[in-house]
């Protein structure tokens, strides 16, 4: 075949692969490359020269031994820089470290630069902070930092000759850190065994501050690897004047013997993080962290999204680890695995990750498990927890872009009614404002909101209405003008107002990092400024990046200028959750009692403390509802548990089919929440018509049913860290053929093992059972058991669902308009046996809305069935206070109205027909219907009307 | 005063004896119609209604738990998904609710005005019907108001529709008849034509004319310009190919969600301008014609004709024959005015030919008019109309609304076009058809990133043509509501006033 042929054929292949696939592919020329941002790619070759020169590799930085000190918790020193210096004379550069060990158990390590921190350096740029930003933790950790005193040293004599220190801490100080100062490396044991080691490959690299060379041509940098860049750069046609020249700080850490490491969202790929130095099935490019607005963004990508978490975790048999790389700049993250050493026995594969950021102090947290729970509390005691949702906020969402009139959002609202299926809350695009001018109404449109959320207020819903940082420019909006003239919005390199492109035009940029900005933000909220009636009215935080249509990567330009005279590179990642902060402080100033929510987009650790997320703009297509489950795990685990994906695809028409497996799958998500394009067609759930509408109610009723349970896993979110949605090896850990299952999960403390179907047609799906316990399928109570893949018929109306045995799940089986008015509603257990009878589970109640529940106005129960007595008891699990029992008295008409035993041994009940309940000293009985075990499904005992109510003791004898 | 569900079920249950035997004149939430079907057995007793298998103690009825699938075992609570509950609603008509909204906190009053749904006291719900009668029956009275002038309304539109079709049926005679003289005439004046050529063919091709070298040099004058505008052409095809290439990577690769109006503006420019395409419309057919080898054709042993009788500008494509013509007419008039052309004089051989042409085109064209005059008229006849052709009556007649930004005018039968502050109006799309109560309308102006506008508009049944609302429900698909008498059905003769209970 001649070359041309070829050429044509190639040229055909090439064009019929493009047309195939022609509207999803994020704008990637937009984005840069971790070639094409200077300090990325400079760290990358630092670290292929290092690894190039294997045990030869010396690195210029070293502990100074003679700086080194350990008290009160902390040990001390100053890490110092060898210059190479062509003239033969040597000198260096300080950076004064700390290793800190907390009293919640974590180990910090923070590197500063000691000129940039200490004296004024002459003609540093006039107008910037000198020193490097140092100010995540106001904003990303709510916890206590206070060092563990108790912390002691062990070093031996023998150590300290050979400058190495040893640490004891954490719990029962089953911790221990061993730092040596050259090479400088800090290895972090738990019971004498290495789990984290920082600095393992010598890639510690902190960029000092130089004035600019006058001869940027021929500049005295020889010990730089590659100047380009470093004082100035340019993307896109954007330029960056870099005033303070180059700063980013990287380092390596190795995980020894961890074959998987999961976390660092937001990147829409599989949940075990992929190797990024190529190679197949592996990332070319380092897995970034820079909140872009990032439109149609591609799936299975290491690419940058709207939000950023540095939190990674690596776990293996036996144990799970983590750490938090506490910084807001840009930031990249390679990825690579050792292979196995053939020759050392028992030797594992280790993951080697590389953190590269663009500037700010090195500020690292170190999480020594032992299990995935212990790793989420220790991260949840630094950033804080998920805040309790009200309840309404974990129900049903019904969105779109737009309802455009308020005939139209009350149209839809009664057809939810119309066509019997709940919902909670129904939102407002951009279009419902006057030329995107936030805090205002297209009054031709929306003549009376008042009394549109009145009515929605009839059935308590609510109605969530976008408000986004950009304020349109315009003389005569109030809300610009107070900006401007207050000097609240971010500002140029030049110190001017910056004003950009976004929805409403020419827009600025509310710099959420004042405190006065906040106190401004607060002012719109005031009751009657936005709108006369706001008892139902919660926010919308959209285009937080921030996204900037005319800036660089859609977004702000580096050099502009924050509050404290930070530079906008030096807080971009953190931005979008300042401004969320502003509206939830903006909320509760509102109205202190109710519980704020707001949902966002842009996000950093520590945004889980504020509201709901979703994974922005995805499409209608299978691809993206696949890629939903492995990205709802990886917020997870870092800590963002209120998690949502836009159920039907934003962009584009979802067929029926697609529609319906996106409500099966979005009734599992933890923010549930249908969203459309303005150029897609209408897709409410009565649109696509019957069989779907019937399947999309039933999906949407299972999640109300549901609820309790639900929301008590959110309590426990919002105490202890553990996820809402939770992967294989939270419930099997020492499973290694689990770990990278990431299309299916558990979901909160049911025990409900969800496969959503994400192919199209699919009839059946193949499930994984992680661990030997028995597993019932949730709706016909068919037995599985055995680890590995099991069969299971999935035709349209069925979700793959199954219960694993031992939890027990608290139900409200009425189907209500909403998820408030089901809240005097009767309750159902449903208890999976597991393989030796017993089974356990918990219910936390409160009123669902205000912040009563904080002191102390809750329900918190513990059901046990028993299997050595056949007794299933209820206990309270919270300390008896006049605030709960307060709470209990207003629900003690609340009974248990149903209660399913699936899995008992029929032959153990005491009686046929009856069960015998006690409670209040009193014991009465209660009719059980039997269904025996028969054709490999379980026995179910069906108790009626047992008369126990939800916050009494009691105990049932079966 | 709050009653518990739970303290209510729990007093049901214990004493549901009692308490069903001192009342069972009343199951709740059953009309009085069915409360005999809460009647015990001879064991007393009663089964599910549906599922005569599944027999409860009497006890079980309403007690807040949920036995029989068919949910008839709780008519009066919210326990089973699918049952209703009946409210009296004494004063007003009674209504049916779902059991799901019973005992939720929540006052239905729209289906039980007498607040019976929430007899749990959840939230306390004041009986409405004396409000809710009244203004009930002020409805109905003008719903009855609406339906009588609406229908005497569509008896005059049904009445106009039957005149004006009877007028086109007339018109449809009248025309049959001037088609049958017009095509008598155009024989006629055929058969004229014929003869006057046979007439003057004789005297017509003077064999080496003078003129004829002067013909030949000015058609290469022709093919040369015609050559040079080619040549124009094809370069700027080019560089319109070029500008098209630009503009489509913009149209394929612009970021529709960035609100950039510059570019919005140039992408919807664009692609209107795609669609307006007018096509090919290949000339150079034609080029080619100009391009043959004429030496044969003005070969003077072939060629003996008077260069007026030779009418080489049909060679030529229509869009070039005017300008040909118009530079001919030019050049003639040049050399006339210098001296070098003799003026033209109408020669007395062709007068009766022209003549005769004159009249046979002008016979054809009044044929051809007469002919699709009457082809409207038999298609417009034909159109479905609706029920008693009652849309006839309404066709071309327009109604208007202003909904926010814009003008919204909808012609019966023929368009709805979208008007703002400024601009012309916007083809929302053209008359479809009617389909039960809603009519289409489609192939409006295409939308920038999206399909063709289009609008569905609902009717029912009002005194007076007039659009209640306007929405798009997806971009570019609107939706209107619209009253008019043509959907307005014949009122029943009863009173149809509310049946007063009281």
């Amino acid at each position: 075949m001649s070359t041309l042929v070829k050429r044509t054929i190639f040229t055909t292949v090439v064009l019929v692969v493009l047309m195939a696939a022609p509207a999803l592919a994020a704008k990637k020329y937009l984005f840069k490359t971790c070639e094409q941002a200077s300090f990325c790619r400079r760290n990358r070759a630092y670290a292929d020269l290092a690894d190039s020169k294997g045990a030869a590799w010396e690195s210029p930085y070293a502990i100074d031994p003679s700086t080194v000190t350990f008290d009160g918790g902390v040990l001390q020193g100053i890490i110092e820089k060898t210059l190479a210096d062509p003239t033969g004379a040597s000198s260096s550069v300080e950076f004064p470290f700390q290793l800190i060990f907390l009293e919640s158990g974590s180990a910090r390590f923070v590197v500063d630069e000691k000129q940039r921190a200490e004296s004024p350096i002459p003609g540093f740029p006039d107008g910037l902070t000198q020193r490097r930003y140092n100010e995540t933790s106001k904003w990303a950790v709510s916890g206590d930092l206070t060092p563990d005193i108790s912390a002691v040293e062990s070093t031996t004599d023998e150590e300290r000759v050979n400058a190495v220190y040893r640490i004891r801490y954490g719990p029962d100080r089953h911790f221990e850190a061993l730092v040596e100062a050259k090479p400088l490396q800090i290895r972090f044991y738990r019971d004498g065994e290495p789990h984290v080691i920082l600095n393992d490959r010598g890639l510690f690299n902190m960029d000092h501050y130089r004035p600019k060379p006058s001869d940027m041509d021929n500049p005295d940098l020889n010990d730089e690897l590659d100047v380009k860049d470093m004082w100035e750069e340019n993307f896109g046609g954007k330029e960056d004047k870099k005033p303070k020249g180059p700063e980013s700080i990287a380092l390596d850490v190795t995980f020894p013997g961890y074959e998987h490491v999961f976390g660092i969202p937001e990147h829409a790929d599989q949940f075990s993080l992929r190797e990024t130095r190529g190679g197949d099935g592996n990332h070319d490019e380092p897995y970034r962290l820079f909140n872009v607005d990032i439109f149609e963004y591609e799936v299975d990508s290491p690419m940058a999204m709207y939000g950023a978490i540095p939190f990674m975790q690596a776990h293996k048999k036996g144990s799970s680890v983590a750490i938090f790389w506490a910084n807001v700049a840009e930031t990249w993250i390679d990825i690579t695995k050792t292979k196995p050493n053939p020759e050392s026995f028992g030797i594992r594969k280790s993951t080697r990750t590389h953190w590269i950021s663009e500037s700010g102090i090195m500020d690292v947290y170190i999480f020594l498990g032992p299990d995935p729970s212990s790793v989420y509390q220790q991260y949840g005691l630094i950033t804080g927890f998920t805040a309790l949702p009200p309840i309404y906020a974990i129900g049903y969402h019904q969105c779109r872009w737009n309802y455009n009139s308020e005939e139209d959002v009350l149209e839809v609202d009664a057809n939810f009614d119309n066509y019997d299926i709940p919902y909670d809350a129904i939102w407002l695009d951009i279009e419902y404002t006057d030329s995107k001018k936030y805090f205002t109404w297209l009054k031709s449109m929306f003549p009376n909101p008042e009394n549109m959320m009145q009515v929605l207020d009839k059935r308590k819903r609510k109605l969530v209405t976008i408000i986004d940082p950009h304020i349109k420019k315009e003389s005569g909006y109030k809300v610009y003008e107070g900006l401007s003239k207050n000097e609240l919005a971010v500002r140029t390199e030049s110190g001017e107002e910056f004003n950009g492109w976004c929805w409403p035009g020419e827009s600025a940029w509310i710099d959420t990092l004042n405190p006065k900005a906040v106190e401004y933000w607060k002012e719109q909220f005031k009751p009657g400024k936005f709108c006369g009636y706001e008892d139902n009215l919660l926010i919308w935080n959209d285009m937080n990046e921030p996204s900037v249509f005319n800036g660089p990567e859609v977004s702000a330009p580096r050099d502009n200028i924050h509050y404290g005279n930070w530079e906008h590179r030096d807080v971009h990642n953190i931005y979008g959750l300042t401004f969320v902060n502003a509206t939830v402080q903006a909320l509760q100033a509102r109205d202190p009692r109710q519980r704020p929510f707001v949902l966002t987009r842009a996000f950093f650790a520590g945004s889980q403390r504020l509201g709901a997320v979703w994974t922005g703009d995805n499409a209608a297509t299978w691809d993206y509802l696949r890629i939903v489950t492995p990205m709802l795990l990886s917020h997870s685990v870092a800590g963002f548990s209120f998690v949502g994906a836009d159920v039907g695809g934003f962009f584009g028409n979802p067929t029926s089919e697609l529609l319906t497996r996106w409500y099966q799958a979005g009734a599992f998500y933890p923010f549930f929440r249908g969203h459309a394009h303005i150029e897609s067609k209408r897709r409410e759930p009565w649109l696509p018509g019957e069989p779907y509408t019937s399947l999309i109610r039933a999906a949407i009723r299972m999640r109300y049913q549901l609820l309790p349970s639900v929301y008590t896993a959110f309590h426990r979110a919002s105490f202890d860290g553990v996820p809402i949605v939770r992967p294989m090896f939270l419930l099997a850990p020492d499973n290694e053929a689990a770990f990278g299952i990431d299309d299916q999960f558990f979901f909160g403390e049911t025990g409900l093992l969800v496969k959503p179907i994400v192919q199209e047609g699919a009839t059946s799906a193949d499930i994984y059972l992680p661990d030997d316990e028995i597993y019932y399928d949730y709706l016909d109570h068919t037995i599985y058991q055995g680890v590995g893949y099991k069969h299971i018929e999935a035709p349209l109306e069925k979700i793959p669902i199954l219960g694993r045995g031992g939890h027990i799940i608290v139900r409200r089986d009425r189907h209500r308009r909403s998820a408030t008015l089901m809240s005097h509603d009767p309750l159902t257990l449903v208890v999976h046996l597991d393989s030796t009878g017993n089974a356990a589970g918990v219910l936390y109640l409160d009123d669902g809305e205000t912040t009563a529940y904080s002191r102390g106005a809750y329900l918190h129960r513990f059901f046990m069935f028993n299997a050595e007595d056949n007794i299933l008891r209820s206990r309270s699990m919270q300390a008896s206070t006049g605030a709960n029992k307060s709470f209990e008295k207003s629900i003690d008409d609340i009974r248990i109205e149903k209660i399913i035993i699936v899995g008992l041994a029929t032959d153990r009940l005491k009686m046929n027909h009856a069960v015998e309940a006690f409670q209040d000293r009193k014991s009465w009985s209660a009719d059980i219907g039997v269904a025996k075990a028969a054709d490999g499904k379980a026995s179910v005992v069906t108790v009626r009307d047992p008369k126990v109510f939800v916050a009494a003791d009691w105990s049932i004898q079966f | 005063m709050k009653i518990s569900v739970g303290a209510f079920a729990l007093a049901l249950a214990y004493t549901g004896h009692e308490v069903l035997a001192a009342k069972s004149t009343h199951v709740r939430g059953v009309p009085d119609a069915d409360q005999a079907l809460y009647q015990p057995d001879e064991n007393g007793n009663w089964a599910c209604l549906n599922h005569p298998d599944i027999v409860l103690p009497m006890s079980r009825i309403n007690d807040d738990y949920c036995d029989c699938p068919d949910g008839s075992d709780e008519p009066g609570t919210s326990a089973c998904p699918n049952g209703k509950f009946y409210c009296v609603n004494k004063g007003h008509v009674p209504g049916l609710i779902p059991s799901s909204r019973v005992n939720d906190g929540v006052c239905d009053y729209d289906i039980c005005c007498d607040g019976s749904d929430e007899w749990a006291g959840i939230v306390k719900c004041e009986n409405k019907c004396r409000e809710f009668a009244a203004e009930y029956a002020k409805k109905q009275a003008e719903v009855r108001r609406t339906q009588v002038a609406g229908w005497n309304a569509r008896a005059k539109l049904v009445a106009k529709a039957s005149s004006i079709r009877q007028a086109l049926q007339k018109e449809l005679t009248q025309l049959d008849n001037q088609i049958a003289v017009s095509d008598a005439r155009v024989v006629k004046a055929k058969e004229a034509l014929k003869l006057a050529e046979m007439q003057s063919s004789s005297r017509v091709g003077t064999k080496g004319s003078p003129l004829l070298g002067r013909v030949k040099a000015r058609i290469e004058e022709y093919q040369k310009a015609t050559a040079a505008l080619t040549d124009r052409i094809t370069m700027l095809e080019a560089r319109l190919a070029l500008a098209q290439e630009i503009l489509q990577k913009l149209n394929e690769e612009y970021n529709p969600n960035y609100n950039d109006e510059g570019v919005k503006a140039a992408v919807k420019a664009y692609q209107e301008f795609k669609e307006s395409d007018p096509g090919d419309g290949d000339y150079r057919q034609y080029v080619d014609i100009t391009e043959t080898d004429d030496d044969e054709l003005f070969s003077e042993e072939q060629i003996d004709v008077d260069p007026d009788i030779v009418e080489y500008e049909s060679y030529i494509p229509l869009q070039w024959r005017l300008w040909i013509h118009d530079q001919k007419t030019k050049l003639r008039d040049f050399l006339v005015q210098h001296g070098l052309l003799a003026e033209r004089k109408p020669s007395g051989e062709t007068a009766s030919v022209a003549n005769a042409k004159k009249e046979r085109d002008a016979a054809e064209r009044q044929n051809n008019e007469l002919k699709s005059k009457r082809e409207n008229v038999a298609k417009d006849l034909a159109a479905d109309f609706g029920d008693d052709d009652v849309f006839r009556a309404l066709a071309g007649e327009c109604v208007d609304i202003e909904s926010g930004e814009f003008t919204y005018q909808m012609c019966f039968n023929e368009r709805i076009t979208q008007k703002g502050k400024s601009g012309g109006p916007t083809n929302l799309g053209v008359f479809d058809k009617i389909e039960g109560d809603k009519m289409h309308f489609s192939n409006g102006v295409k939308c920038w990133n999206g399909p063709q506008r289009s609008a569905i508009v609902e009717m029912q049944c009002g005194e007076k043509n007039k659009i209640l609302s306007v929405s798009e429900p997806a971009m570019c698909e609107y939706f209107f509501k619209i009253v008019t008498p043509a959907l307005c059905t014949k009122p029943p003769d009863t009173d149809t006033k509310p049946k007063d209970e009281l």
